[in-house]
């Protein structure tokens, strides 16, 4: 199976047994190419990993830490050929990812999204509304982040609507007019996870909107929520109580491997599509570990040629919950998340009075 | 300008207030019999104590504290006592500056201080919250509340406070000697507070810390004796997280290439196996942290290989690289095999503080000394020793620093 057909056949058909194999052969060219493009890729495989060329099976697939694109300047590909540069989203004074994208990773990125994204929209562009406020794109700050992932989706839908207005509050009457204006149809709604629970669901209606029509994507993590102790089941319950939305996907990806999206399935678990999966590794020594056992999530992928970034160790902490057999048909394994790796903080003899 | 009191009792006061700054009722001389009787009281309380008295390092200073032993550290600093020319006198207030996650040092530091005779006011991190280091504060508070130590109460004040400016401002103004623990940023940050002009700073800058292993040495030992060898070097590491200046982050090595092996191969796996089944440490951050500094290390050139798993990892660290390397802490070595400790001539400097050794023969043992003596290091001690206090730290002999000699003719 080429790349390209590995992307253009139908999301969640291949099992296992056709996938593995597949999977392995278009990372080891892509395991390859890095090695031959990116030195520092190529030293990394010789210390840190077999130092070999081949690759039998993807859990041998050399592996790189989601924060080495912060320290460094990765790429696979001569200066002349950046196409563009993304950012990590990152609080003020803490380092950002640079990842750097040529015309071709660029293209495979838009269609892997589309692939996973048309997977539960359909072909057909939607009226789309977005839970968030244009105020977003003026912040430079939260645009990085917020920003980019809103224009990322917003090639998925028409007649773009922002639902909150400049101070972040839901504005009934854009809500109103937009649900008057498409009533009936099917619709888009796309927004960060909590803002979607904080100005969506918690926010003060006058009467009650319909929104059972609509497919909900949302993404960002669950940090906030699970502050508020508000988990999926509760958000999926509430949501729909209020609002009657059933169609609901929570998403799960990063800057780093921009395109490969781990969308919701049935079950409520993150899904690998065709061209992506995830191993979960012992933090102790790295080593795979089955089903049911929590670890540290390798994310892999075929769609990064112009960065090392096909094979990388998040800082999530989560297991896999099954292969092949999610009740809406979908093959390919599925995982949850359950934290993310504290800062270790190592403190001694040097740190006495720590700066605010 | 309140503060956080934890010693000689709980409470939040007003900072002029601390009986540290009161008009003192007690003098007490160098060595005096009430401050032995004092210390060797608290010892007793610790070992007293089931809840605390099994910690090694706190163990380790109970015993530190009794009277015998501050007996003998008088008898080593006798010619302080016996001079014609002078007597020997306290500096008066002292301020230290405790560091946040060596829990028992600043004890040390302030018993050294305490037995010269000063006022002792410590700076405590309020993140310093430890079950064993608050039932340390609680043996101090317990063994003050009697009458007959109740001047101790003027002579330890434990504090806690913020950044506030105007606090270390006003210490700075009133102490006439300051410990700093804590490296170069703390170093600078207390600068900022002028002292009066005769305080005397005692500052313990960043540095690092080595071992040094004779690989043959150790290739010969039995079972039994390799695993003692890898409890002391998991005490001398793993205690305060590979963080405590005197950690060893390096491991040179000193064998022929087949000894080095074998010897590297057995360390780390005991190792391994042996702080896996001691360390507490959240694995998945640690895992994460050390990933990140060996992906690093590499990018930058430092390293070529990696042994062990992730939580005694051992990387080679490159021969083209001869700057003693901060590890990122939680058993995370760069080793480095040497044929001679003349070897070691690039790496001894001012960094350096502590070169633990073992198993090396006389002639290198005598080498090194004078290598040491030429270029920097303040300590050679056994593997095992590494985080052992004494009264002689950093090229300083804290007794005399922190006393002054008042010349009579």
């Amino acid at each position: 199976m080429t790349l390209s057909e590995i992307l253009n056949i139908e999301q969640y058909s291949l099992a296992a047994a056709e996938k593995q194999p597949a999977l392995t052969r278009l990372l080891e060219e892509k395991h390859q190419w890095h090695l031959a493009s990116c030195p520092e890729y190529k030293d990394i495989n010789q210390a840190l990993f077999r130092g070999e060329s081949t690759i039998e099976d993807i859990a041998a697939m050399p592996f790189l830490p989601v924060s080495a694109f912060k320290n460094h300047e990765l790429k696979s590909i001569p200066a002349e050929e950046v196409l563009k540069v993304l950012h990590s989203s990152g609080t003020t004074g803490q380092a950002v990812s640079r990842i750097f994208l040529n015309k071709e990773t660029a293209q495979l990125q838009s269609l892997a999204l589309s692939k996973i994204v048309g997977h539960v929209l359909g072909r057909e562009r939607l009226p789309m509304l977005i839970i968030d406020s244009k105020a977003v794109f003026a912040n430079k700050q939260s645009y990085s982040a917020r920003g980019a992932g809103i224009l990322g989706l917003s090639v998925f839908g028409k007649q773009h609507t922002y639902a909150l207005n400049e101070a972040f509050e839901l504005d009934e009457q854009v809500l109103h007019d937009f649900l008057e204006k498409y009533d009936g149809q099917p619709m888009f709604i796309f927004g960060f996870t909590f803002m979607v629970w904080l100005y969506l669901y918690q926010a003060r209606i006058s009467r009650k909107y319909d929104l059972s029509k609509a497919v909900l994507i949302h993404s960002g993590g669950w940090k906030k929520l699970t502050e508020m102790a508000v988990d999926n089941a509760t958000f999926r319950a509430a949501l729909q109580e209020k609002y009657g939305i059933r169609n609901m996907y929570n998403f799960y990806g990063m800057i780093e491997q921009t395109g490969s999206v781990f969308l919701e399935n049935s079950k409520g678990y993150l899904h690998c599509p065709n061209f992506a999966d995830v191993i979960i590794r012992d933090p102790k020594d790295f080593s795979v570990l089955p089903p049911g056992r929590e670890g540290l999530i390798q994310v892999v992928s075929v769609l990064p040629q112009s960065y090392p970034g096909h094979s990388l160790l998040t800082e999530d902490i989560g297991m896999i919950m099954g292969e092949d057999d999610a009740s809406n048909g979908w093959k390919g394994k599925y995982f949850k998340i359950s934290g993310r790796a504290k800062k270790a903080e190592l403190r001694g003899c040097s740190d006495t009075f720590k700066s605010r | 300008m309140n503060v956080q009191l934890h010693t000689p009792f709980p409470a939040t006061v007003s900072l002029e207030q601390l009986p540290f700054f009161s008009e003192r009722t007690e003098v007490l001389k160098p060595f005096d019999e009430r401050t032995l009787g004092f210390l060797d009281t608290v010892s007793k309380t610790i070992f007293a104590n089931a809840g605390i008295a099994r910690i090694p390092e706190i163990t380790a200073l109970a015993f530190w504290l009794r009277r015998a032993n501050m007996e003998q550290i008088k008898a080593e600093n006798a010619y302080l006592f016996q001079q014609q020319l002078y007597i020997t006198a306290p500096l008066g207030r002292v301020f230290h500056v405790c560091p946040a996650n060596v829990d028992t040092m600043f004890l040390y530091s302030m018993a050294i201080a305490l037995l010269m005779g000063n006022r002792n006011l410590l700076r405590i991190s309020s993140r310093m919250e430890a079950p064993q280091i608050t039932a340390l504060f609680q043996t101090l508070n317990k063994v003050m509340e009697r009458e007959e130590y109740a001047p101790f109460q003027q002579y330890i004040n434990l504090i806690s406070y913020g950044h506030e400016a105007d606090i270390n401002h006003y210490i700075a103004a009133n102490c006439q000697g300051r410990i700093i623990w804590g490296g170069d940023q703390t170093i600078e940050t207390f600068r900022q507070f002028k002292t009066s002009p005769r305080t005397r700073d005692i500052m313990f800058a960043d540095r690092v810390s080595a071992t040094c292993i004779g690989c043959e040495a150790y290739n010969q030992l039995d079972e039994a004796a390799r695993n003692r060898f890898v409890t002391q070097l998991y005490n001398d590491t793993y205690t305060f997280d590979q963080k405590g200046c005197s950690s060893p982050q390096t491991v040179f090595l000193m064998g022929d290439e087949q000894q080095y092996r074998l010897c590297m191969e057995s360390i780390t796996d005991l190792l391994a196996t042996f702080a896996g089944s001691r360390y507490e440490a959240d694995i998945a951050s640690l895992a994460s942290l050390k990933f990140n500094q060996a992906v690093d290390d590499v990018v930058d050139g430092k390293i070529a290989a990696r042994q062990g798993n992730n939580v005694a990892t051992f990387v080679s660290w490159n021969p083209m690289n001869n700057e003693l390397q901060h590890s990122c802490g939680g058993g995370y070595f760069y080793t480095r095999r040497i044929n001679t400790v003349a070897e070691l001539k690039p790496f001894i400097n001012i960094k350096l503080q502590t070169l633990s050794y073992f198993g090396l023969p006389q002639d290198e043992m005598d080498g090194l000394k004078e290598l040491c003596r030429a270029k920097g290091v303040d300590r050679i001690v056994p593997v095992g020793n590494a985080l052992d206090f004494h009264y002689i730290w950093d090229g300083y002999n804290l007794l005399e620093q922190l006393s002054r000699k008042v010349y009579l003719k």
